[in-house]
């Protein structure tokens, strides 16, 4: 059941807090950090947003930290590879293979700890909006931000639909499993095709009746089902507002302090 | 390839943000005359978004044994054409960021250019001249989602380049190096996608003729709502010329980045040069330019944005105009093909 | 009683030449509950989309009250909205991200004000039980769940003929019984009701009148026994009697029962084998006592008092709303589906039971003793302990279960 960050964000403890707020602190708090000159505020973000999600959220630690593995391993390998390419200063760290001398220089160094740093805030705030912010909430923020209202009823449409396909594909792939379609390299492609072949053949039926049903309640190419949200309270507008306050504070501070 | 959120700074998320949404907001007024005129394509086009999401979140098998989506991409841009591909990309990349934690929401503006625009467009290109060749058909559609798929890596890492430019040698040596570690891992992997997506196109095969592409004749005309999803009409030539003028200066970038070349000297620069060497250094600008871009990079990118935005407007309106041309003339071809993409 | 759906001569095949139906001619009275029951290809659920327009016959027509259907968007408007379809697999109807919204789509459509979507979507999921669910997307709901929102989605619009293709295939029996039980309680406030089926027994003892398909023609048509009673159709029609019909067949001609027309029942059939008793027999025996309450008067605590007062043997809940105050109130309950039937069998044996009756079905189930008992001569006697002081009932079950609209 909770094979999306979605379904966490159904049963959260924060679900009922204004969709708006949510939005606004999490997009706010990436912004600060991909903005921030120095890693200070990004830590500050990634540790905060982290503990938000623990203890106001109320995600079980070990989802969350198995969430956070695989991103986290990635940007450690993108910020490596930048490393070695940047940077002026002393060499602080160097390997000869072949012949090419490869290093990390000072500023290499700082640079990639900026960018796990930014990195690190991003992703927690990213996940704070994910497993806070049940989709069907969003969609109704979407369209009082003016974003055109086709798109957004083919976003609800596809969402419901998702959860539809995966289950198929989840049994499709079960009935190839059982009779040993994922042995060997070759078979497994085989098998991926004809997943996705099968899978876009019922898509598309899915689509036709869907098609026969919505015209059977009278679709006549409207939906219209957006519906609005009541506001936030203050104290939540409040909160929000003081922590990208103090994120920013944190933010600007240090970068002053990094280029004097 | 998707930009993980955080990674991409300011300016550069912004920027990319900038470029993609013209193209996403075409594509969804383009969608809002075609569901007008046939509202059935919105659940159509809805299921095949969700398709596209689904499949990209399965793990595909993969030589180097790392993790590995397909991207969809390259199936979207043959079935619907890369205007629709972008919007429907757009809403699957928000989902991959908030459902698999994929990618990001800053960096949402760089995937969509990369995945949702300049890839399908690609493929779709490739598909076109491929077909237009009579070239088998599961090669065409092989060698459109491999080449969709390293387009986009390319751009990637171009992206990535641009963001984080090497001390020396520039973007250019970032960019070779981002591009040479992706390499293990992506080309491969477009080539399994590229596999899988011709291998599954059989299916496409099976579904009933006038979801196909083919006019199912006059008999049915009204039935045929796969087929005013589906591009129809020839190749353009305007679309080849745009295919050859990227491949050209694609070309260029490569040579000149691995012959080491690092600054693009212009005219201008070349003719200051010559100004300084007649004048002895004694000449006089007439007047300051009012803002200086901060960097040669930013300098460059500045040229080649006004550039992008440029083409949009003159091919917005050339599509407008065509299209009014088309509708002024209207009737349907042989083969009914008056749904075409302008 | 109109004739509100008919269709004559009809015939229809697909793109690619097969015939789905020939020459079908049917009639459809309002009120009724139809059963169409036969093999698969036989034509049912082409037969389903023909009234509601989506399927356009090639040949004859089809007429919704001895209108013949116009196939331009607006006649087709108003029949949808008259007739409304729940399709067999519920994802296929339920395409919006919520509950809500789903359910809302039809009022939408038909042009409703804001407000009065609001309530009539509220009323809906009222009355299938699904109060509450509203901010819930589908893929979070159960297989019955589902089906009873596609129902309160068609609810919603108000429709005077629901037409239901395979109501129950996917439900556990419990969730069928309850689906059943529903499509009853529709019933009873006025509206047709046509379902497809496979399953013999179902449709033997529910429906008003079978149709016999097969083949895209209609083989046969008429009450329960009457179809399933000739058992050379049956044959044909790749089907199985009912079990109840093999069963009562087999009584007879052992003596165990008289010959008269088939049970629809397990209490019909034990009546046929007592009427071998002698009369006066079974007027001497101690009858047990039903006391029937209002389930929508009653919360869960009251109910849990009025078990420990009343004290009786069995306890059993009919109606959506009233199995939801058993649930509630956690109470442990004997009989959920056939629910009148079981505790005159009880009572017969001198057994007493209390049963929660949701608002809508209180009159029948006192109807419905009153007729055996003066049928069979058995006495009966059913207690009503519903609250008299205001009466005044809540408006949803009042004005929902009638095809009135709702002002």
């Amino acid at each position: 059941m909770h094979d999306l960050l979605d379904d966490w964000a159904q049963s959260n403890a924060l679900r009922e807090r204004s969709s708006r707020l949510k939005l606004l602190l999490g997009l706010g708090a990436i912004t600060i950090c991909v903005s921030s000159a120095t890693p200070n505020a990004p830590f500050f973000v990634a540790v905060s947003m982290s503990l938000i999600i623990l203890i106001l959220a109320k995600i079980p630690l070990r989802i969350y930290s198995h969430l956070l593995l695989l991103p986290l391993s990635f940007a450690l390998l993108s910020s490596m590879v930048v490393a070695l390419m940047h940077g002026s200063g002393d060499m602080l760290y160097a390997i000869e293979p072949f012949g090419l001398r490869i290093g990390i220089r000072e500023d290499g160094a700082a640079l990639a700890l900026l960018l796990i740093a930014r990195t690190f805030g991003g992703m927690c705030s990213l996940f704070f909006i994910a497993l806070t912010t049940p989709m069907i909430e969003i969609f109704a923020v979407l369209k009082s931000l003016r974003i055109p209202e086709p798109m957004i009823e083919l976003s609800m449409m596809i969402y419901r639909y998702i959860f539809v396909f995966l289950d198929q594909a989840a049994m499709i792939h079960n009935a190839q499993v059982m009779r040993l379609g994922n042995l060997s390299t070759r078979r497994s492609i085989d098998s991926f095709s004809m997943l996705a072949s099968v899978l876009f053949l019922r898509s598309w039926e899915q689509g036709e009746r869907l098609i026969v049903a919505m015209d059977a309640r009278c679709y006549d190419g409207r939906l219209d089902l957006i519906e609005e949200r009541e506001g936030a309270k203050a104290m939540e507008i409040v909160a929000t507002g003081a922590y990208l306050a103090l994120t920013l504070a944190i933010s600007l501070i240090s970068n002053k302090q990094g280029i004097s | 390839m998707h930009i993980m959120e955080g990674f991409l700074p300011h300016p550069w998320w912004e920027i990319w943000f900038a470029l993609s949404l013209p193209v996403v907001a075409w594509g969804v007024y383009k969608m809002n005359r075609m569901i007008k005129e046939n509202r059935e394509i919105l659940p159509l086009l809805a299921v095949s978004g969700a398709f596209v999401f689904v499949l990209s979140s399965l793990k595909m098998p993969s030589v180097t044994g790392s993790c590995s989506h397909p991207t969809g991409t390259g199936m979207g841009a043959i079935l619907f054409g890369p205007w629709i591909t972008a919007v429907l990309s757009a809403i699957v990349l928000i989902y991959q960021a908030l459902f698999l934690a994929h990618g990001g929401l800053t960096t949402l503006g760089a995937n969509i250019f990369s995945m949702g625009i300049a890839g399908p467009l690609i493929g779709y290109l490739i598909f076109r001249l491929a077909s237009r060749f009579g070239l088998n058909m599961y090669l065409s559609v092989f060698l459109a989602a491999m080449l969709a798929d390293w387009t986009t890596y390319v751009i990637t890492s171009l992206q990535l380049a641009l963001a984080f430019p090497a001390a020396s040698g520039g973007i250019a040596a970032s960019f070779q190096a981002f591009m040479a570690i992706f390499a293990i891992t992506q080309v491969p992997l477009a080539v399994v996608e590229g596999a899988v997506t011709a291998l599954s196109d059989g299916a496409y095969v099976q579904v009933p003729a006038p979801a196909q592409g083919r006019c199912p004749g006059e008999a049915q005309c009204g039935q045929c709502i796969r087929y005013q999803i589906a591009p129809g009409g020839q190749l353009m030539k305007l679309e080849i010329l745009v295919l050859a003028i990227i491949a050209l200066f694609a070309a260029l970038f490569i040579y000149q980045s691995t012959t080491g070349v690092h600054e693009w000297a212009g005219a201008d620069d070349q003719s200051e040069r010559v100004i300084s060497e007649l004048t002895g250094g004694a000449y006089e600008p007439w007047s300051s330019p009012v803002w200086e871009p901060p960097s040669g990079e930013i300098e460059s990118l500045l040229f080649a944005l006004q550039a992008a935005i440029g083409s949009l407007v003159i091919g917005y309106f050339l599509g407008y105009y065509r299209g009014s041309m088309k509708k002024k003339g209207a009737q349907l071809d042989g083969d009914g093909e008056a749904r075409s993409d302008a | 009683m109109a004739m509100i759906l008919e269709t004559r001569g009809i015939g229809y095949a697909y793109a690619d030449g097969t015939r789905a139906l020939s020459n079908v001619s049917l009639t459809i009275e309002e009120g009724r509950k139809i059963a169409l029951v036969g093999p698969n290809g036989a034509g049912k659920s082409t037969l389903m989309l023909m009234f509601n327009g989506i399927l356009r016959p090639s040949t004859g027509e089809v007429l919704f009250r001895n209108r013949r259907l116009d196939y331009d968007s607006r006649s087709l408007r108003e029949v949808r909205r008259r007739v409304g379809m729940v399709f067999q697999n519920s994802d296929d109807q339920l395409f919006a991200p919520t509950i809500y919204q789903d359910v809302a789509f039809g009022p939408v459509n038909l042009g409703f004000p804001p407000e009065k979507v609001k309530r009539y979507v509220g009323y809906a999921l009222q009355y299938v039980g699904l109060s509450g669910y509203e901010r819930r997307p589908p893929h979070h709901l159960s297989g019955g769940e589902k089906k009873r929102a596609a129902i309160a989605g068609i609810l919603a619009m108000e429709p005077e003929v629901m037409i239901l293709d395979e109501p129950t295939s996917n439900l556990d029996p419990a969730s069928s019984e309850e689906i059943m039980e529903m499509l009853d309680e529709l019933n009873l406030g006025g509206k047709t009701l046509i379902i497809s089926t496979h399953d013999v027994d179902l449709a033997y003892r529910w429906a008003d009148e079978v149709v016999l398909m097969k083949d895209g023609g209609v083989l046969c048509r008429g009450s329960g026994e009457k179809v399933f009673g000739d058992l050379e159709l049956i044959r044909e029609a790749r089907l199985k009697p009912p079990l109840m019909v093999d069963l009562y067949q087999e009584l007879v001609n052992r003596g165990l029962a008289v010959q008269k027309k088939p049970p629809k029942s397990i209490l019909e059939l034990c009546d046929l084998m007592d009427e071998r008793k002698r009369r006066d027999e079974l007027q001497q025996e101690n009858k047990g006592k039903i006391y029937i309450c209002n389930a929508d008067e009653l919360g869960p605590e009251k109910a849990v008092e009025l078990i420990r007062k009343v004290d009786a043997d069995y306890t059993g809940a009919m109606g959506t709303r009233a199995k939801l105050l058993a649930e509630e109130a956690n109470l442990r309950v004997d009989f959920t589906y056939g629910v009148i039937d079981k505790c005159i069998l009880k009572a017969l044996i001198g057994k007493s039971c209390l049963v929660f009756v949701s608002q809508g079905m209180l009159g029948q189930i006192q109807k419905r003793i009153k007729a055996y008992s003066q049928e069979s001569g058995a006495q009966i006697h059913s207690i009503d302990l519903s609250a008299r002081n205001n009466g005044r009932s809540l408006p949803v079950a009042h004005g929902f279960s009638r095809t009135k609209s709702l002002k």
